[in-house]
């Protein structure tokens, strides 16, 4: 079994009316210093594959359902253990 | 210098084409608009103002068909939104606009930023959202696909509408083969105002501010007005411009700021306009235009929220929630107070210039000057050509169609879980329908009824459109859209006041394509005239193909009705045993174009019978006439599916049933689509002043009673169905195709 | 008794509050703004549906931090009627002056339907112009209205008969115990996800709520 973490983040150039939203409020409770705040999603998914099929499987599983790439797109990561 | 190429490097390598402005176009802009070759910046602000989303270029010379004033109309097409006189000095406010291809592509965020484009239409106009609606047609719930971008467009729809707090109480859904791959979307909104807060979308006056309110500029859905005007295949898929991202709250906040601003501050103000497909350049364009004024602009100033945007990114951008102002000089710094006061930017970008040019800066030069009109007025309109298709000739030689039934009450079961007739409760109760609590009827009735506060009146509204009649004949089909909405209004107990339309079609270049844009807008417009209902605002969606297959031409109606009295508000469920059932309209056998031939023969075909537009009017009048003088406990119009379906939603929320004498028809005319019927139901006490108004138009069928069962007694067979039966496959029908199967 | 109805950015039911209580009730209500950092004169307060700062977050989450919230916590510490519905529950319990949390339906939609609730307390200056047990009618409209606490918390709330309201028949959102509305243990902070607002004109086809307010009018004066 291979944990896989896939991240799902709009792409830069789409605005992210959450992530401005909090921005705003942390700024109101008092910390100025926050830059941006930007909202993604992840999916953990445990995967019965072997080591050099995830690359394929996650983008295949990526592609056709978790991003759609108009406007997001997406990175993974193998979670240890 | 940011300029991506230089003008010679345009004229040379031709990048217009890929933002759909055709070589005429450009020698045309170079030769006789401009006397020199346009830069890289005033090519892209001509390629997204003349392309069809923003011109109209190809459908303008079909548009003048359509009626578009009477008595009531206050604003005709041209504005944000139509407006119509409403007595006591109010005015509704509406207009429906199609979001087609961003939902194709994005569903959820594309059918949220349609609902957010005429809300701010709508309010631009200096009218407050009181309801939206919305014509969805979907591909068959075959695959998880199609069932995946079905509820992500119910969800986006909602997320929005809801957000803002505007209730969604009328709309309609459906699904055909023919929108597989192209979806359609297309939402209404209706406003409320007083006639004194009247907007128009206008900049005059040397020297006042042009301000940019709301949300910050990013590069979001650049050419998303030229990519409205170009067909789909796959292959493009990934080439794409993002698609915007709707923000419901910063609308919600930019929506009572403009309100404020427009109700309490009018004098401040000399125009709004929402900053909609093509972004500043349209909406400061055309508000220069209006004006007759010159206007200069310093894109330097515009709030941006990405680094590094050149000039033709920052006038193109469709990034949501932004409106420009024509402010008054002197009172920047009031209007600035006011959307502060809602967390919101508010800058002033330019100014109103003497002249007629169109001039833009940015990082210290000059990137735009050529004349405000070459940009709005002086597009280049074309004849299209046209030819009548091939199915039409062959669909008038071809044998009828004539169905064969012996089981009615199976036919009447089966037909109630199509997925275009079934109820669609799963998907609108995803739907505030109640917020604002001015709701009288929202989604199931025939039309959506919102009160209006203050006054004993309320408003009537639907949306109606069916492809499949408007394919088999553009012109039938089009009378027919209008007629179904009319029939509708008028069974709510409203008086029809004006439509507004979403024309979607295919790629006009196609001359048979034209030829329907053609006849079936003839149709709309003759029909148009018939009930006075003008049509005061619109929209026109082209190019709605996937890899060269086009969808059924499917014009949506929006009709706004008034209702004078609430206390002749009319129910679409017959609750009052006793009462006498009758039906207004002549049944036919009219199956071309039928969810029944659709669902026997898994296609449509024949040749649509001509419409009595007339007596349809007449009798309609006549009919609401008996309901002003209380006579008429319930009525509901019949559409799809036909009398044996209408009958059965009349029942369907209520204890009762009905026995109907139906000799007079055979067992498939129970699902007969011919246009323009309905079925009232009529205390027995008012049996003879109901009988002397409606005369030959209506005939007695039987009554409603205290059964839950439908009793028909046909020509060739009895029906006998108990109700609550039939309820369940209405009502299980749809979440259960919803569901994905694998 | 004064009413004061706050509006946050984003609020959409403060108008239904206002309308229910000035045009149907005839009450002395009044707007005020998020922004307001006084609640002094007003008697009762109450917190709108609709999606303050968009529900970015979690729902409620950030309207907690408002300027008026320290006034609305100072008015429940007082004693006098706090009332949320909706939106105005979900900040209720962001803001800690009830007991555990709204979460995301169980349905995973957003839900706008009409539903039967059980009045399971009459006996809150909210609800006693209701009979105990009383079924009534009211329209809920919500995605993240699926009541959630710990068993220790669950089993206290009624054991302090803080549950006011049950779904009677189908339970729309997941809550736990069928949970529609709460007070806190003193009974004067009132949150609920059905909207009595819409449903007091029986020209909408619904007047369930209407008892809500006047209860509340007519124990304005009477202590906790």
């Amino acid at each position: 079994m291979i944990n896989v973490r896939i991240y799902v983040t709009y792409k830069q150039s789409v605005f992210d009316p959450q992530g401005d939203t909090i921005t705003k409020t942390i700024h109101s409770i008092g910390h100025p210093e926050v830059e941006s705040v930007k909202v993604g999603k992840f999916f953990d998914l445990a995967l019965k594959v072997d080591q050099d099929q995830v690359a394929a499987v996650v983008k295949e599983i990526a592609t056709n359902l978790l991003v759609n790439f108009n406007m997001e797109t997406y990175s993974y990561q193998i979670l240890e253990g | 210098m940011k300029q991506a190429m230089t003008p010679e490097e345009i004229k040379e390598r031709r990048p217009y084409l890929d933002w759909s402005l055709t070589e005429k176009e450009y020698n045309y802009i170079a030769d006789k608009l401009l006397g020199r070759l346009p830069n890289f910046t005033e090519t892209g602000l001509f390629a997204a103002m003349w392309s069809e989303h923003c011109s109209y270029k190809k459908s303008k010379p079909v548009l003048r068909l359509f009626p578009n004033k009477n008595a009531r109309v206050l604003q005709g097409p041209g504005e944000g939104a139509g407006v119509v006189d409403i007595d006591d000095g109010q005015a509704v406010v509406f207009k429906a606009e199609s979001h087609n291809h961003p939902t194709t592509v994005e569903p959820y965020q594309g059918a949220a930023t349609g609902v957010g484009g005429i809300l701010r239409d709508i309010f631009s106009m200096g009218a407050r959202p009181i309801a939206s609606l919305d014509s969805l047609h979907f591909g068959e719930l075959t695959d998880a696909t199609m069932q995946r971008k079905v509820a992500n467009t119910v969800k986006g729809i909602g997320d929005y509408g809801n957000c803002m707090g505007i209730p969604t109480v009328a709309g309609e859904t459906t699904f055909d083969p023919c929108y597989q791959g192209n979806l359609l979307c297309n939402a209404m909104s209706v406003g409320l105002m007083e006639q004194q807060d009247l907007q128009s979308g206008v900049a005059t006056g040397v020297g006042n501010a042009v301000m940019y309110v709301g949300a910050k500029t990013g590069r979001d859905g650049i050419h998303g007005a030229t990519f409205a005007s170009a067909d789909f295949s796959d292959e493009n898929a990934t080439q794409r411009s993002a698609v915007q991202v709707g923000d419901p709250f910063m609308e919600k906040l930019l929506m009572e700021a403009c309100l404020e601003l427009i109700h309490q501050h009018a004098d401040w103000l000399v125009g709004i306009q929402d900053m909609g497909a093509a972004g500043i350049v349209s909406s400061s364009a055309e508000m220069a235009a209006e004006g007759h004024s010159g206007m200069e602009l310093n894109l330097d100033l515009v709030p941006q929220r990405e680094t590094e945007m050149s000039a033709y990114e920052i006038m193109l951008s469709e990034s949501q929630e932004r409106m420009l102002l024509c402010v008054r000089r002197g009172h920047e710094a009031d209007v600035q107070a006011i959307f502060k006061r809602y967390d919101l930017d508010a800058v002033t970008i330019g100014r109103v210039t003497d002249g007629h040019d169109y001039v833009l800066y940015h990082d210290g030069e000059k990137v735009c000057d050529i004349p405000v009109a070459s940009l709005t007025d002086d597009v280049l309109e074309e004849p299209s050509a046209e030819r009548e298709p091939a199915r039409i000739k062959a669909a008038q030689q071809a044998p009828v169609w004539q169905p064969v039934i012996d089981n009615p009450g199976q036919m009447l079961r089966r037909l109630l879980a199509q997925s275009t007739i079934a109820s669609d409760e799963v998907l609108t109760q995803q739907y505030d329908t109640q917020v604002r609590t001015s709701t009288v009827a929202g989604p199931g009735s025939d039309a959506g009824i919102i009160r209006i506060r203050g006054y004993h009146k309320g408003l009537a509204m639907t949306t109606d459109g069916n492809g499949r009649f408007v394919y088999l004949d553009p012109e039938i089909g089009g009378q027919m859209a209008v007629t179904e909405a009319f029939t509708n209004i008028i069974a709510s107990g409203a008086e029809p006041l004006a439509i507004t339309d979403c024309l979607n079609y295919g790629d006009p270049n196609d001359p048979e394509i034209f030829w329907e844009l053609h006849h079936s807008v003839q149709g709309m417009a003759t029909a148009c005239r018939v009930f006075d209902t003008p049509v005061i605002s619109g929209n026109v969606s082209l190019y709605n193909e996937n890899n060269g297959q086009a969808i059924y031409p499917t014009p949506m109606v929006g009709m706004v009705g008034l209702i004078k009295n609430l206390d002749h508000v009319i129910p679409s469920f017959a609750t009052h045993a006793g009462d006498l059932v009758y039906l207004i309209g002549t049944t036919g056998d009219d199956y071309a174009g039928s969810e029944l031939q659709k669902m026997l023969t898994g296609t449509i075909a024949g040749q649509l019978s001509p419409i009595n537009l007339a007596k349809i009017r007449d009798a309609g009048h006549r009919l609401h006439e008996e309901m002003v003088n209380g006579h008429v406990s319930a009525a509901h119009d019949v559409s799809e599916g036909g009398l044996g379906v209408a009958l059965a939603e009349m029942l369907f929320d209520a204890a009762t049933g009905m026995n109907l004498n139906l000799r007079h028809l055979t067992a498939a005319q129970l699902f007969s689509e011919t246009a323009g019927r309905l079925i009232v139901t009529v205390p027995a006490a008012y049996q003879a002043a109901f009988t002397v108004t409606l005369g030959d138009d209506a005939r007695l069928v039987g009554q409603v009673t205290n059964t839950h069962w439908l009793e028909l007694h046909l020509q060739d067979a009895e029906l006998n169905e108990n109700l609550a039966e039939l309820a369940q496959q209405y009502k299980e029908a749809l979440p259960c195709q919803l569901k994905s199967k694998d | 008794m004064k009413i004061a109805v706050v509006v946050f950015p984003g609020s959409n039911c403060d108008v239904d509050l206002y309308e229910a209580l000035h045009s149907v009730c005839h009450a002395d209500v009044e707007y005020v703004s998020h922004r307001a950092t006084s609640l002094a004169g007003f008697d009762a307060v109450m917190l709108p549906g609709g999606f303050s700062y968009g529900d970015y977050l979690r729902s409620g989450a950030i309207a907690r931090f408002a300027n008026v919230m320290p006034a609305v916590v100072k008015m429940a510490q007082e004693g006098k009627p706090v009332f949320g519905t909706c939106n105005g529950f979900q900040i209720l319990t962001e803001a800690g002056l009830l007991p555990g949390a709204l979460k995301h339906n169980d349905s995973q939609r957003f839900v706008c339907k009409t539903v039967a609730l059980e009045v399971v307390n009459n006996h809150t200056r909210f609800t006693s112009k209701y009979q105990e047990h009383e079924r009534i009618q009211l329209p809920i409209a919500h995605a993240d209205g699926c009541y959630v606490a710990s068993e220790a918390t669950l089993n206290q709330l009624e054991e302090h008969h803080q549950v006011v309201f049950r779904y009677a028949d189908e339970n729309p959102n997941g809550s736990l115990r069928n949970i529609a509305g709460i007070t806190n243990e003193r009974g004067n902070v009132l949150g609920m996800m059905p909207h009595p607002e819409r449903a007091v004109e029986s020209l909408l086809g619904n007047t369930d709520g209407l008892r809500v307010f006047q209860s509340l009018l007519a124990n304005g004066s009477v202590k906790a």
